[in-house]
């Protein structure tokens, strides 16, 4: 019981599967279809995703940054501006347009903005600018003041004949000195010309000769040079201050610059690399794109390789199968060459097996339908056939056909004697008897009906054909089956009528039989055991 | 207090006629050397305001205060305002004379021009000229005399034709330096000058000679970090004085007296060193600098990193050998640059630190590290280029130059006792030998791009991101790379063997 679907299981096996390799095919083909699918959704997904992150990230934030950079770097211009003011008023204005760039760059930035601490920075330094810039006015305004008192007092100060040469000469050197301190735009030549003026206010004063009104003069002008709040003080103080202010203002405008060149340069990174991602994206993308046509090729060329080997292995071999049965419906197709190792294989090979036993048993109730099955020779159906296909031969050879008819004698008689039994086995020994006689491969014996049975015999001459005859009739009698109700001997005998013909055609055979027949009939007439011939 | 007596010379032999053999006396303050302000380790300017006071009250008009420079740079703050708080400061101590040093064109010329408009004292240089205009460079004095009551005081001041390449100096032509003392030294005589003094920080040969000779009276050099050149104290001449102290200025006393007869001028100096922070500070100068502090304290407060490892930034490590913060430097430059290797030269580290581990790395200290306002640029060169840039930059090994390389990406031996440009060997671009005819990406600075310390062979070559507006500073570069790292640690180690 066991041995069967082992041996089954071994056949599957040791096959090499059409399903299994169609299932193979299918499987990859799904597989590829599917990692085809997901793969292009998923790079659709990133591209979508990169064109949602450069239109919501990347764009916005270079516009933020460049607009950055571009108020920074306006910030800078406007910081400059101020430095260079000329008068309060004007930067005053200065003043104003830097603070509200400065409110509109602080709008600009969110929070955590690293830059929101530089601007920080960047209000409390210019505050100290905008004071040191004030204050430096409010120097020259003091000192514009005090240059227009001593201007004043220059202007009321009238030299007249009391005053020495000397003295004269040293009025004129104090006017020169403070004309000096109010030129000076450096603290060297301030402090130079301070030195100067008090070496005149010294030689002046402590000149005896004089007049009280020039004294009174030199120690106004005294007063206003060096007093405390004098224009040497002040005019230190402005040009301490204007120093003070122009480097703040070089540190602030360099701050600055460094803070719009930095969100300059992020904005360049920024975008340099933004390039780069979208290049390595764009590259990434083509290499996808060049594995996604490998998988679509590779998909394409395995749905190809399934369908062709579905048309190859299994269509086109149905459809040859399917001849080949209908070849076997009409005729003998012969062995059909399948010898894959497959289900249709396998599906062939047994067709073509069940194929050979239908053909085998074919043969096989041919023959059982052309053989008499009492006596074991050719029936008439076998013998009508013998004489269509003879015929033709003998006539393409002119060869001789010789009819013989053998009439077993007084078989009734036997039957009513001997039963149906002996009858039987009489007819058997008979037909076996012509059968060894016609031995030559063209010979050919069959049941012609009841105790007849006829023989055919090519190429012999009517004499030739007679002998035979003769010899038969011997032979059937030699049998020595006892017939004790038999007319001509007391074992079976047999009369036979011949007929030979040497030119024959398709419309001889009927004549033939007729012949042989009318030979037999004479020679039962003539006293049975006997041979006759046709004799015209 | 401290008196150093460096020389006494009573050259005054004869007193025949007091009018003809008069003696006068004129006393220096000198300083130098002071670019950090409020500096914890020495004083500087608000005591240098009480000194001054204090000789100003006992000398009256004989006193002159003689800044000798050396202080517009390098500093946090200056990389931001190119010494201008310098100039403010001095401004109120109202120095007669400001000579000018190499650290004054840390910024270059137009810098140093603008900070002359700011200042209210004069800054002097004896052997320079503007290229494009062949004038002295716009504000800057060729030769001074400071009048006093006592005395006419000359004042030279001279820097060496070298700091031209070293600085990158386009515009500066400097001449001959005894030519131009000799020719200045000349005019001021005939300009009345009792006494010439020389101002310099580098050394120069040619100054005990011209002393001797009479052209000029005294020089003073100023050399506080004792890693330049300086004469022997036992070679120079007695006029030929060295303030070697950092955070100390010099009172020096200059006794003169003109001989009619033979028309000599002999001078003597006395000079006295003072301590800065033995004094205290004077409270309007002390005010300023406090409010100069106080000035991106928000920024500079800020800690970048805590350090895990020690580190010295003293220029004898950085300049001789592999150093923990020029390796973490030109990695951060490498990574920026996205360069294969970095190099950078160490005389650009300033800080002169030395770092526990625990410390808390400030953008401040990172300033103090990197002052100078280089920025990041990329090259492309060939592995034979990077070998004679190695070659050059161990070329000055043995006087410390800051040419020495820091590298990362890199690796290579040098060997001392071979001879100049044949010194490198083992050169390595990661773990490959280099090779002669491929091209490397190199990030450095802008500064030895444009062939600064020697480094020509960068000069010319193909500069990358060519479009970008502007290039890093390197200081900003470094920073970041330590925010991110939170530590000075750079992983590689190995770079630089010295045999």
């Amino acid at each position: 019981m066991t041995k069967k679907p082992i041996a089954k299981k071994l056949f599957r096996s040791a096959l090499v599967s059409i399903s299994r390799v169609t299932n193979i095919l299918l499987g990859v083909f799904i597989l590829l279809f599917v990692v085809m699918t997901g793969f292009s959704y998923i790079q659709l997904k990133e591209t979508e995703g990169s064109y949602e992150r450069i239109s919501n990230e990347v764009l916005p934030t270079l516009a933020s940054s460049g607009l950055l950079h571009s108020q920074i770097s306006a910030l800078a211009f406007l910081v400059s501006n101020f430095a260079q003011s000329s008068s309060l008023p004007e930067a005053r204005i200065n003043e104003s347009q830097v603070l509200e760039k400065i409110s509109e760059i602080e709008r600009l930035l969110v929070e955590t903005n690293p830059l929101q601490s530089d601007l920080n920075t960047i209000k409390t330094e210019f505050a100290a600018l905008a004071t040191s810039t004030k204050e430096t006015f409010e120097f020259s305004q003091q000192e514009q003041q005090l240059i227009e008192s001593v201007i004043e007092i220059r202007g009321n100060f009238v030299f007249s004949p009391q005053i020495e040469m000397a003295d004269a000469q040293s009025i004129y050197s104090l006017d020169v000195s403070i004309s000096l301190l109010a030129t000076s735009d450096r603290l060297i030549d301030l402090r130079r010309a301070e030195r100067a003026l008090q070496s005149t206010l010294h030689q002046l004063l402590s000149s005896e000769t004089l007049p009280s009104y020039a004294r009174d003069y030199a120690s106004e002008l005294q007063n206003l040079a060096l007093g405390n709040d004098g224009l040497i003080k002040v005019k230190a103080a402005q040009l301490r201050e204007r120093a003070r202010t122009a480097g703040q203002s070089n540190f602030l405008r360099r701050f600055i610059l460094d803070i719009a060149k930095g969100a300059e340069f992020d904005s360049y990174q920024f975008a340099e690399q933004q390039s780069h991602l979208a290049s390595e994206f764009a590259r990434d993308s083509a290499h996808k794109h060049f594995y996604i046509l490998l998988v679509y090729a590779f998909t394409f060329f395995i749905g190809l390789a399934l369908i062709l080997f579905i048309k190859s292995r299994v269509v086109s071999r149905i459809v040859g199968l399917n001849d080949y049965l209908n070849s076997s419906k009409t005729n003998n197709a012969g062995h059909y060459g399948e010898k894959s190792n497959d289900e249709i294989g396998a599906l062939a090979r047994t067709i073509a097996e069940q194929f050979e036993v239908i053909d085998k048993q074919k043969i096989e109730l041919t023959k059982l339908s052309f053989i008499d099955s009492l006596t074991k020779v050719g029936n008439r159906r076998a013998f009508n056939e013998h004489i269509e296909q003879i015929i033709p031969i003998s006539k393409r050879n002119k060869i001789s056909v010789s009819i013989l008819l053998v009439d077993v004698d007084c078989f009734k008689q036997f039957n009513d004697t001997y039963g149906h039994m002996k009858g039987d086995d009489c007819l058997y020994q008979v037909a076996q008897v012509i059968d060894q006689s016609a031995r030559r491969g063209t010979d050919f014996v069959a049941r012609y009906g009841g105790e007849e049975f006829v023989c055919t015999i090519l190429g012999h001459t009517e004499a030739q054909a007679h002998e035979f005859a003769e010899k038969l009739c011997k032979d059937i009698q030699n049998l020595a089956i006892p017939h004790s109700e038999s007319i001509t001997a007391d074992v079976v005998t047999a009369s036979i009528g011949i007929h030979t013909e040497t030119d024959v055609n398709e419309n001889s055979i009927e004549r033939l039989i007729q012949r042989a027949d009318t030979a037999l009939y004479r020679a039962k007439t003539q006293g049975r055991n006997q041979v006759c011939k046709y004799t015209y | 207090m401290r008196t150093l007596i460096l020389g006494f010379v009573a050259l005054t032999s004869c007193f025949t006629a007091w009018f003809a053999n008069a003696e006068h006396q004129v006393t220096l303050v000198y300083a130098a050397d002071l670019p950090i302000i409020g500096s914890p380790n020495h004083g500087d300017y608000a005591e240098l305001a009480t000194l001054l006071e204090q000789q100003r009250a006992a000398n009256g008009d004989n006193l002159l205060f003689v800044f000798g420079g050396a202080s517009l740079a390098p500093s946090p703050l200056a990389s931001f305002d190119s010494g201008s708080h310098i100039v403010d400061i001095l401004n109120n101590l109202e120095p007669d004379v400001m000579s000018i040093t190499k650290r004054e064109f840390s910024y270059f010329e137009d810098e140093l021009i603008l900070r002359s408009y700011e200042a209210a004292f004069p800054l002097l240089l004896s052997n320079a000229i503007d290229k494009e205009t062949g004038q002295p460079l716009d504000g800057i004095y060729t030769e001074l005399i400071v009048n006093k009551q006592n005395a006419s005081i000359g004042f030279i001041s001279i820097v060496s034709p070298y700091i031209s390449a070293e600085y990158l100096l386009k515009r500066l032509e400097i001449s001959e330096p005894e030519d131009a003392v000799v020719e200045v030294a000349k005019r001021l005589r005939r300009e009345g000058a009792d006494v010439i003094v020389l101002l310099h920080s580098n050394m120069f040969n040619f100054i005990q000679p011209v002393l001797e000779q009479g052209i000029i009276d005294v020089s003073i050099q100023s050399e506080p970090n004792n890693v330049g050149q300086v004469i022997p104290t036992d070679q120079r001449h007695p006029n030929q004085l060295v303030v070697d102290d950092l955070g100390a200025a010099a009172v020096i006393q200059l006794t003169f007296s003109h001989n009619e007869d033979t028309k000599d001028t002999s001078v003597s100096v006395k000079q006295e060193l003072i301590e800065l922070d033995s004094l205290v500070p004077n409270v309007s100068i002390a005010q300023i600098i406090n409010r100069y502090q106080s000035r991106l304290n928000t920024q500079l407060k800020q800690q970048i990193a805590t350090i895990s490892r020690p580190f010295s930034t003293m220029r004898e490590v950085v300049r001789t050998r592999e150093s923990v913060f020029g390796s973490f430097m030109t990695d951060a430059m490498r990574a920026e640059g996205q360069a294969d290797i970095a190099l950078i030269n160490s005389g650009t580290i300033r800080g002169e630190q030395e770092y526990a581990a625990g410390f808390p790395f400030t953008r401040r200290d990172l300033l103090h590290e990197l002052p100078f306002r280089s920025r990041l640029v990329v090259i492309e060169i060939t592995g034979e280029q990077i070998i004679q840039a190695l070659e050059n930059g161990v070329s000055q090994y043995e006087v410390t130059k800051g040419r020495f390389p820091q590298v990362s990406g890199l690796s290579f031996s040098v060997n001392l006792t071979a001879q100049v440009n044949q010194r490198i060997s083992n050169v390595q671009v990661g773990k490959t030998p280099i090779q002669a005819d491929k091209r490397y990406l190199v990030a450095t600075s802008d500064y030895l791009f444009s062939g600064g310390d020697g480094y020509t062979m960068f000069d010319g070559a193909v500069r990358k991101f060519e479009n970008a507006p502007t290039a890093p500073l390197i200081s900003e570069v470094v920073g970041r790379a330590m925010q991110r790292a939170g530590d000075i640690n750079p992983a590689e180690q190995g770079r630089i063997t010295i045999d």
